[in-house]
């Protein structure tokens, strides 16, 4: 992968697909790089898109500065990065700390997007989320880098997924060691010291916006990707169902189906971004890809639309393959 | 040029082959013993200070816990008898004791904000660094005394570091944000170059 030097940074990234194609740009979470969107950016450039990955400043093989970063050199370093690969426009899409780096963008360096996919993150530090993210940065500095891989793991995927790649984590856990400092993980959390929320802002993002929260995504819940509905103008909010925090990397293909459903409605102008919300299809080929949701979204526990929870009978008293459930 | 993933990959594979012989547990403590005695020669003149400050405790247990893990090393090493190892473990640390020997031209951390400044990027260079536990195979004896220090050597170093951190970011100085940042990047890329040496020597 090619370096750039962006504001005195080396930044490590990759671009690839025609140029003068619509560009798609990923921004990755904390203690990922931009090696995760590869699958991303085969299949995206198959689909007729260019695609931009880099590691950010202070991750993977970028520079990571000792004496901190603040939150807005992200969303500089993408400028002079899209400046760098001469790019006006593009789509931009980040997950977790990478879509707080997005919407950053998208308030700073609105009129470079086409559209903004914010995936598993968040506006502002809910209270719930100020405490978690005060374990994780405790967890670093008290414990180690370790302990944080330790920590995120569980967080992020499903029990299933844990299970079927339990062979594979400590080779992963040792890669994610060997590209993170934990100085440079610890200057990306400091940055939030001075975070200030960014909700009162998100009026201010014109672009069409798809807002993705996972089913079971505890770590940056609901309540985070509701404030980011009810503020951006042009949104819809997709549910992905049975998703943990990583779905980018649990469920590739499925939030590659939902991405590339995305960029093509901005594209083709067929887009509406009415503050919807939707729930994804569980098969990357299903048709449609996604469907409204009904009910109250904000609930964990299935609500009949009269606002009563369904009652499930006993275990006991259904028999073999027939489920049965009272309203 | 390889990358430092593959570096590790290389040292861990030729471990995993030879396991922790003789010659890779001194080559190993050649070189990381080297470190903490590096930082704990940067440590040592606080503790003759007449004034204590605020990060004085700190500074004091890192300083000891430096050299807690300098004898460790040194006594649950199995020791090689090739010279050549002490030899080229000399070779490669050389320019860190250069590093260190800068330092103390010609006023000293002391009475220099530069080189107090340049110490502590020294000492935030190895400890944030030169991290060794990638390089320990997939299967190594966990009880192993010399595998259990190395991993112990590196948790704690996790801990120590966050004192040059503060101090570094935080303290008040009258150097400039640019000096600053090119002063740890100068000490930085000094640590990287000999640890990539490092990690290539461990793998031959």
């Amino acid at each position: 992968m090619p370096f750039a030097d962006i504001h005195g940074h080396s930044i490590r990234y990759e671009l690839r697909g025609e140029a003068g194609l619509p560009l798609v740009t990923f921004a990755n979470g904390l203690t990922q790089n931009a090696d995760l969107w590869t699958a991303y950016g085969i299949k995206l450039a198959d689909r007729g898109y260019q695609v931009l990955a880099y590691d950010m400043l202070g991750q993977g093989q970028s520079a990571k500065p000792v004496l901190g970063i603040e939150l807005a050199d992200h969303a500089g370093i993408l400028a002079g990065l899209l400046d760098q690969v001469q790019a006006d426009r593009t789509h931009l899409a980040g997950i977790s700390f990478g879509g707080v780096v997005a919407l950053d963008f998208a308030i700073r360096h609105g009129d470079r997007l086409a559209s903004l996919a914010v995936m598993s993150s968040f506006a502002e530090l809910t209270p719930q989320l100020e405490c978690l993210g005060q374990v994780l940065y405790e967890g670093l500095t008290q414990l180690g880098l370790p302990y944080l891989q330790n920590l995120l793991y569980p967080m992020n995927m499903s029990s299933s997924w844990l299970a079927a790649n339990r062979e594979r984590i400590p080779e992963m856990k040792r890669s994610g060691y060997i590209g993170n400092d934990l100085f440079a993980l610890q200057n990306l959390m400091e940055s939030f010291i001075k975070f200030e929320p960014l909700t009162p802002r998100l009026a201010e993002i014109r672009c069409p916006a798809l807002i993705m929260n996972g089913e079971y995504d505890f770590f940056t819940p609901r309540e985070c990707h509701e404030l980011m509905r009810r503020n951006l103008s042009n949104c819809r909010l997709l549910l992905m169902q049975r998703a943990y925090h990583a779905f980018t990397l649990e469920m590739p293909d499925i939030t590659l189906r939902q991405l590339f459903e995305f960029v093509r409605s901005v594209d083709d102008g067929s887009w509406l971004g009415d503050g919807s919300v939707w729930i994804a299809a569980d098969k990357p080929d299903a048709i449609p890809h996604a469907f409204p949701c009904v009910g109250d979204h904000m609930r964990a526990l299935p609500v009949t639309a009269a606002g009563t929870p369904i009652q499930v009978v006993e275990a006991a008293e259904i028999q073999p393959g027939r489920k049965r459930r009272l309203t | 040029m390889s990358s430092l993933a593959e570096r590790y990959n290389r040292a861990r594979a030729t471990i995993a082959a030879r396991g922790f012989s003789a010659d890779i547990q001194t080559k190993i403590t050649l070189v990381v013993g080297a470190t903490t005695s590096i930082n704990a020669a940067i440590l040592a003149p606080t503790e003759l200070q007449p004034r204590v400050s605020a990060a004085y405790p700190f500074v004091h247990g890192q300083y000891f816990r430096e050299l807690e893990f300098a004898s460790l090393l040194a006594r649950v090493t199995r020791w090689s008898a090739n010279s050549a190892i002490y030899a080229e473990a000399m070779r490669l640390t050389a320019p860190l004791w250069g590093a260190w020997w800068r330092i103390q031209s010609p006023l000293g951390p002391v009475m220099d904000v530069k080189s107090a400044y340049t110490a502590l990027a020294l000492g935030h260079a190895l400890l944030g660094r030169v991290r060794l536990t990638p390089v320990i195979p997939e299967h190594a004896d966990d009880l192993d005394p010399f595998v259990t220090a190395l991993r112990r050597i590196e948790q704690e170093n996790g801990r120590m570091i966050q004192t040059q951190i503060r101090l570094l970011k935080d303290a008040a100085t009258p150097l400039d944000v640019s000096e600053r940042e090119r002063i740890v990047e100068e000490q930085q890329s000094a640590v990287d170059s000999v640890f990539l040496k490092f990690l290539d020597w461990l793998g031959d």
